[in-house]
């Protein structure tokens, strides 16, 4: 049977024209050395005049719209946050703020959500993968005996590999005390116990591959089974036991979101390519960063958390040296309009928004793109999520112009995305 | 006719007519200036009792026997007709004789329009009486002399006055005015306007007699002159009778007065005796629970007796599930938005002070000796999820089942008579415009002298404990699948003796054109079937040997695999066993295959795969379908001939939402739906890839655009044009490697786009129809073999064709077994049990696996010295663990809605599972702690890892089956995992160690359980070592019963914005990781030894994979 990838890249046309349909040219600036990524969620779309684009403050209750905080200087002159990221402030030199990220899904959560982990709208005929499946399909894992794909959130479609498989998918844990779904062993079955049970299942094992000598399907699952109990014995399962962190490392983190954080160091430690770190601590506020109404009153203990959480975790990647081999990416669904709704919270707003870089060895220290005066259109520089995935991809060697395949259809990595070049250069 | 007019000019005064009730005498009473009763009908002609200007019926509008009239509408006669208007183009009409004519009205004239309906149906507005707007050639657009309509005011009827101002220039010109309040459809109503042009202030409107409160809400008031003209006066429509401005339904006593009849004599217009439910103690069961379903009702207490729609009979007053709605093909429907639930017994209930408890979703009554004892009201609606995490349920007792959201409840003290009592339950499900037809945890119990609440129930009375509840939950279940089924079977009947004379077509035509010589039976080469000669030919061609036959304990379990989706049970493997006679297999296959719940549990996962079955439980908006898992389930059930499937499928009908074909229509965020469902159809009936062709012309295939649209066309009844979002940009300057032939914009008509034979039967107008015929009949034996080859390919490993959904440039590895197959299958009735039943009977099947068959290789490569090496399903493998643990799956509803407020648009119930088919997508992108639900995502996971798709936006035929690391992680650590190894009170395990009396039988019972074969005598001396040391001791006496009483969690869409509800949520996360609490029956230590034991069978490979 004709492999029609081969026939497609085999062509006498192909020599001659672009081997792609309509994506834009390889970047030609040299790409960057990022070997892990850590991309922080904040679902439920976080604002972002009340974070990372300050603007002139605003009043809720005469309906003024604005910043809900004051604006504080950083260690980049001229570049300002707002206040309650104080400690990210006094390192902002290893961050770049793309304040001019939109798109035009539905502002709705579901839709909004796929497009910022896929870079497309959905389709009718294929389906996506996500950013960190894309990642762990192009890199890998780092080291062997871990997989290249982390989440810490809840398993959702939007995070999943599409038609990449599931060879591409991703190890889950929903929060830090329990350690991934899958591959922790439960509390109550102790290493004795669980060493006999192996015996035991190792003699099933034995015989039922005795009994088919000739089966190889039947041997790789067996093998796979082997693999499973190296995995949990081995090196990357240590990595969640955070209790050998230094107790004021720990402390610096701060509550669960920190505690992630700093997980996610040890994973990139132990080999996991890609990472995604949700901020998903709804019973701080209630609704999360998804602001409207009432929801807007306590939002300054998320920021806060996250603050604390992510200076540690650049300051704590720059002591192990790991910090310019691996770029973070603060990502939410959408921002939030400048105006205020009737319960004293804000809507949905995609048209502008902030996405944060920190790291990657990078020319950080800048914001790029700009917003109006009230943070509601992108006057300059606009950012398009497949611009901003091209980024990640370049930042970490992919050719964004490059084509995945499902089957013989070939896809794009990204739409049309083009790295920020300010970035790089 | 001089006769006539004389007596119709004679009618403009009033003459006491004979015949006519008392309604007619008071309309006569107040001089009308026209006047339609009905009755005096020649032809299409209808003369009027006053007024002289006779009306014509237009189109298929008839006039019959169904006017007010009975004991219930007393001022009518007992003959009373009506005219009946039941599509477009159906109306009545009466022409202006002139200018100023009785029909003309002119500023200031005073106006009454007034009429009985009796709508069936509601569109936005339906016309009762209107002049003008007719759609007449010559006349002015929207004219609107003046018109009484009917106005759609959520789920009643309201009334609503319309004119045009003589300066008929623009959207200010129309002025009209709607009432505020409505009827609810079902029975006839009086409805009347009246006005006085140029004074705002006096109009009037009056439903069923009494004044009603309205607004102009458009145009404002005004005291402009009225638009004039010569245009008809119609009845019952407008706009030349286009079906959105019909009064679908019935319209009697037709009234047009010059004057405003005055509100005291409008009172007297209505006259209803509503027939009323009685009481009849006498008529009530005794040993069963009658309980009846009535539609036409609104939620008020005001009830309207009817007959019930349905009647079925339950075992008690607990009542969960609730017969579904089928029409006359037996496909599900919709009831109307309310229906009200009528549950009578006569039951035994202990004399004195008894406390009396009622459990409902919305308002409900209950009547005990006569008397009504409780009652409660309407659920709260608000679905805002900025709600409060409410108080804890009150405790009604150490063991009583706490309330759960989305239900209410009350207790009442009653002092019983004793002895046999009427018990009558009254409750609406459904309702307030939206919320689900569920019934909550309807139920009725009572507590004597302080003791634990009882079920009433007339067979037996059982505690309301959690586990009574699960265990009697399940046993309504499968009697309403049971009821269900002979409703549909009934209901059908017209259309099964259609269908069954289409079959004799096609087995004529069969028996014409396809003709298959069977090869000879080859020495040395065993067969079973004729199935095992076409396959020897090519074996000895290939100079192979047939794999040899599997012994008995392997058959059992890949049949039970194939035929159930589970491992065989004790009493299956016992039958084969004991049966020594020559057809044992074939008779233990019918066995299997006579299950036709399993078959449909295991069959209904392949059809979501290959049709892309796809819902949502919450916001659908990523190409989500309605959940037409439900039909797909029923279907298989009744084992229904398989081009009656498609032709259901395409037709989509019924119900949207719960599970009807309907929901197959339905592609959420999708620019052109029908071409996914063309491109769908194409794939999973005719092995057609048109993937591709939804932006470009196939460049590996055959197809181009055109064809999939047409296909397309015809799904949409009508031409669709092709999207830019579906079509590849053309880049000047650019030589693509695609070609697109067509331009976005174009319109494609509906068209068959392929080869066609002559259909033996009449084409049907309705291109979905047609489509439905072509694909099933219409292109030779093309349908047959595709699906006779996915069969096959699901049974064997390998399909005769591959790749199984994309045969253009397929070989077929036996084409004429291909063949034979098809044709059986044609001349069973497109029976896709006996293709299965043909298979499993063969040697070929039944061979040992051959272990070299591990791809499809080249079509002349294949040769079936055995089958292929085939791994479990997801779903498989997850109903086999809980099949062996003998558990239920016991996670929540699937639902992200427990109290039932929220639209279905927006929220589905999918229901408590019972097999993995029902689990679905578990829609956290929002990634909120508050949504997760932690017990069903510890299924799903599962599920995943070994290949199921927990969102299917595209159609699949065969899945992933390749070994990764997580599969054997999910298994040994994941939650189900742990579920199935522990030994707790509900698991088989702890039931057959507590029963045993011998260690080592116990082992075997064990591995016949789980692996359905018994073990070796090495295995059995590992185990002994393990496990029978200790056994003697393993029982702990007296240990005592703990009746568990599950903790009531109130967290739902409706308060997953609190902080509580997600601290709540985290909460519980943590205690499903715990998984079931042991027995206290076996020691501890002991038990401990027996859960490794099943660890290591369940998670050993032989577990996984189909013998």
């Amino acid at each position: 049977m004709i492999d029609r990838r081969q026939f497609l890249a085999g062509t006498a046309a192909a020599a001659v024209m672009p081997s792609v349909l309509h994506s834009a040219p390889r970047p030609d600036f040299a790409p960057g050395n990022v070997e892990h990524c850590i991309h922080i969620w904040l679902g439920g779309g976080a604002c972002h005049v009340d974070t990372w684009d300050p603007k002139i403050k605003g009043d809720p209750k005469l309906k003024k719209p604005g910043s809900y905080y004051d604006a504080i200087n950083t260690s980049v002159p001229g570049l300002q946050v707002c206040e309650h990221l104080s400690n990210c402030a006094k390192v902002m030199e290893h961050f770049s703020l793309l304040r001019s990220v939109h798109h035009e899904a539905v502002d709705e959560h579901a839709a909004a959500t796929n497009e910022m982990h896929t870079g497309r709208p959905v389709s009718g005929t294929i389906v996506y993968p996500s950013i960190g499946s894309a990642v762990a399909h192009e890199r890998g894992k780092a080291t062997d005996g871990a997989p290249a794909y982390v989440v810490m959130g809840y398993p959702n479609l939007t995070r999943g590999p599409g038609f990449l498989g599931a060879k591409h998918g991703f190890v889950y844990l929903t929060n830090t005390e329990n350690g991934p779904a899958g591959l922790t062993r439960p509390a109550n079955i102790s290493t004795s116990r669980q060493d006999a049970r192996d015996r035991l299942l190792g003699v099933a094992r034995e015989s039922f591959v005795e009994r088919n000598p000739k089966d190889t399907v039947i041997r790789q699952y067996n093998d796979a089974i082997g693999e499973s109990q190296e995995l949990m014995s081995g090196e990357f399962m240590g990595a969640f036991n955070l209790k050998s962190e230094p107790g004021s490392l720990r402390n610096a983190y701060g509550g669960e979101f920190g505690q992630r954080c700093l997980l996610a160091r040890r994973l990139i430690q132990r080999g996991v390519r890609f990472q995604e770190v949700s901020f998903n601590l709804n019973f701080v506020n209630g609704t999360g960063w998804d602001t409207h109404n009432a929801g807007q009153l306590k939002q300054h203990l998320i920021i806060q958390q996250l603050d604390q959480a992510l200076a540690t975790l650049v300051t704590d990647l720059k002591t192990h040296k790991l910090l310019d081999k691996t770029l973070i990416v603060v990502s939410t669904e959408f921002g939030r309009p400048p105006e205020f709704d009737g319960g004293g919270g804000r809507g949905h707003q995609s048209r502008a928004f902030t996405v944060a870089l920190a790291g990657g060895g990078l020319k950080n220290g800048q914001a790029i793109g700009v917003t109006d005066e009230i943070g509601k259109k992108v006057v300059e520089r606009p950012i398009s999520v497949p611009d901003l995935f091209a980024t990640i991809h370049w930042a970490m060697g992919v050719n964004p112009s490059k084509n995945l395949y499902d089957g013989d259809r070939p896809v794009p990595i990204t739409d049309h995305g083009k790295p920020v070049k300010e970035l790089f250069v | 006719m001089n006769g006539v007019r004389f007596i119709a000019l004679l009618s403009a005064v009033w003459v006491p007519l004979l015949g006519a009730g008392d309604y007619s005498k008071q309309v006569l009473a107040d001089k009308p200036a026209l006047y339609f009763r009905f009755d005096q009908v020649e032809g299409s002609v209808i003369t009027p009792e006053v007024g002289g200007l006779e009306g014509a019926l237009a189109g298929n509008a008839s006039i019959t026997e169904h006017g007010p009239r009975g004991k219930a509408y007393p001022d009518f006669t007992a003959k009373n007709v009506a005219l009946n208007l039941s599509g477009a183009g159906q109306f009545l009409r009466i022409k202006d004789p002139g200018a100023e004519s009785i029909l003309d009205f002119a500023q200031g004239d005073s106006i009454t329009m007034e009429a009985w309906v009796n709508p069936q149906t509601m569109g936005k507005y339906s016309y009762v009486i209107g002049k003008g707007r007719t759609g007449n050639p010559g006349q002015k657009a929207d004219n609107q002399n003046y018109s009484l309509r009917l106005a759609q005011l959520g789920s009643s009827a309201g009334i609503t006055f319309l004119f045009r101002d003589a300066k008929n220039s623009g959207d200010n010109s129309w002025h009209r005015w709607t009432s505020k309040t409505g009827f609810a459809l079902g029975g006839w109503h009086h409805v009347a306007i009246s006005y006085t042009f140029g004074k705002p202030e006096t109009i009037r409107g009056y439903i069923d007699g009494e004044p009603v409160k309205g607004v102009w809400d458009k145009g404002g008031a005004t005291d402009q002159a009225p638009w004039v003209d010569d245009d008809e006066l119609w009845v019952g429509a407008a706009l030349g009778g286009q079906i959105g401005s019909t009064l679908i339904g019935g319209v009697d006593e037709v009234a047009l007065y010059r004057h405003a009849v005055s509100a005291e004599r409008m009172k007297k217009r209505y006259r209803f005796n509503a027939p009323r439910f009685t009481l009849q103690p006498g008529k009530a069961p005794r040993d069963h629970v009658r309980v009846d379903l009535h539609e036409g009702v609104s939620e008020s207490w005001n009830l309207i007796a009817n007959d019930p729609v349905v009647s079925f009979r339950g075992p008690s007053f607990a009542i969960p599930f609730l017969p579904k709605k089928y029409n006359a093909r037996g496909i599900i429907e919709d009831r109307p938005d309310v229906f009200l639930l009528r549950a009578e017994s006569s039951v035994e209930i202990p004399k004195g002070k008894v406390r009396v408890l009622l459990r409902s979703r919305t308002t409900s009554r209950l009547w005990l000796g006569g008397k009504v004892v409780a009652t409660l009201g309407k659920a709260l609606t608000r679905t805002s999820a900025h709600g409060k995490v409410s108080a804890e349920p009150a405790d009604l007792g150490p063991v009583t089942r706490l309330l759960r959201p989305g239900t209410q409840e009350t207790v009442v003290e009653v002092d019983s008579a004793g002895g046999v009592q009427h018990l009558l339950l009254e409750a609406f499900v459904g309702g307030a415009g939206k919320r689900r037809p569920e019934t909550g945890e309807l139920c009725v119990a009572v507590s004597v002298d302080g003791k634990p609440f009882q079920i009433i129930s007339p067979e037996g009375s059982w505690q309301l404990t959690d586990s009574n509840w699960r265990q009697q939950y399940l046993v309504a279940q499968e009697r309403m699948r049971l009821f269900n089924s002979e409703r549909r079977a009934s209901l059908g009947q017209k259309e099964n003796e259609r269908w069954t004379a289409r079959h004799q077509i096609v087995r004529g035509w069969t028996a014409k054109r396809l003709q298959v010589a069977v090869p000879a039976a080859i020495e040395g080469f065993p067969a079973q079937n004729p199935i095992d000669h076409f396959i020897n030919a090519k074996l000895k061609q290939a100079g192979r040997d047939p794999m040899p036959l599997t012994n008995d304990d392997a058959f059992l379990r890949r049949a039970s695999l194939d035929a159930n989706g589970i491992g065989p049970c004790e009493s299956s493997q016992n039958q084969l066993m004991e049966d020594q006679g020559p057809n044992r297999r074939a008779k233990a296959i019918d066995r299997l295959l006579d299950n036709e719940l399993a078959w449909a549990d295991h069959w209904t996962s392949y059809w979501q795969d290959v049709l892309a079955e796809n819902p949502n439980i919450l916001k659908p908006k990523l190409n989500n379908t309605g959940p037409f898992r439900f039909w797909i389930h029923e279907s298989l059930q009744d084992n229904k001939p398989m081009d009656r499937f498609v032709t259901e499928l395409i037709m989509m009908e019924g119900s949207q939402y719960y599970g009807g074909p309907r929901g197959f229509g339905v592609a959420t965020q999708n620019d052109v739906p029908m071409a996914a469902k063309a491109q769908v159809v194409g794939q999973a009936f005719l092995g057609m890839q048109m993937k591709c062709a939804r932006c470009h012309d196939a460049p590996f295939h055959s197809y181009n655009q055109k064809d999939l649209f047409s296909m397309a066309a015809m799904l949409s009844r009508k031409p669709v044009a092709v999207p830019k979002t579906s079509s590849v940009p053309v880049v000047p300057g650019h030589k693509s490697r695609v070609e697109v032939s067509l331009v976005p914009g174009t319109a494609v008509k509906p068209d068959w786009p392929f080869k066609a034979d002559v259909l033996s039967e009449p084409i049907s107008n309705d291109s979905r129809a047609q489509l439905a015929a072509m694909i099933t009949h219409g292109h030779g034996e093309r349908f047959a073999e595709v699906i006779v080859n996915r069969v096959w390919q699901r049974y064997l490993g390998w399909g005769l064709m591959e790749p199984a959904d994309d045969w253009e440039n397929a070989v077929a590895s036996h084409p004429q077994l291909l063949k034979w197959l098809a044709r059986e299958f044609l001349v069973s009735g497109y029976d896709l049990k006996h293709v299965a039943r043909l298979i499993m009977n063969s040697h070929v099947y039944q061979r040992q696996v051959d272990p070299s068959f591990t791809a499809a290789g080249e079509a002349r490569e294949r040769v079936y010295a055995g089958p292929a090496r085939r791994r479990l399903t997801a779903e498989q493998v997850v109903d086999s663990l809980f099949a062996v643990a003998g558990k239920e799956m016991g996670v929540e509803p699937l639902t992200l809605d427990i109290n039932g407020r929220g639209t279905v648009a927006t929220f589905l119930n999918l229901g408590t599972p019972r097999r993995a088919w029902q689990f679905t997508s578990l829609s956290n992108e929002r990634d909120r702690p508050s949504l997760a639900i932690p017990k069903a995502q510890s299924v799903v996971d599962v599920l995943q890892t070994f290949g199921w798709r927990d969102a299917r936006q595209d159609a699949l035929t065969r899945r992933d089956h390749e070994p990764n690391v997580l599969q054997p992680s999910a298994l040994a650590n994941g939650i189900v995992g742990r579920r199935i190894a522990q030994l707790s009170d509900d698991s088989a395990f702890t039931e057959l160690a507590l029963r045993s009396v011998d260690c080592r039988v116990l082992v075997r019972l064990i591995y016949q359980r789980v692996l359905g074969r018994t073990p070796s005598e090495e295995e059995l001396i590992t185990m002994d070592q393990y496990l029978c040391v200790t056994y003697a001791n393993r029982i702990v006496k007296n240990a005592p019963q703990l009746i568990r009483q599950e903790k009531v969690l109130d967290v739902s869409w409706n308060n997953h914005l609190s902080e509580e509800a997600n601290r709540i949520k985290v909460e519980l996360e943590k205690r499903v990781l715990a998984g079931d609490p042991p027995t206290n029956r076996l020691r501890p230590e002991w038990r401990e030894r027996l859960e490794d034991v099943v660890y290591a069978l369940v998670n050993s490979p032989e577990f996984i994979f189909v013998p």
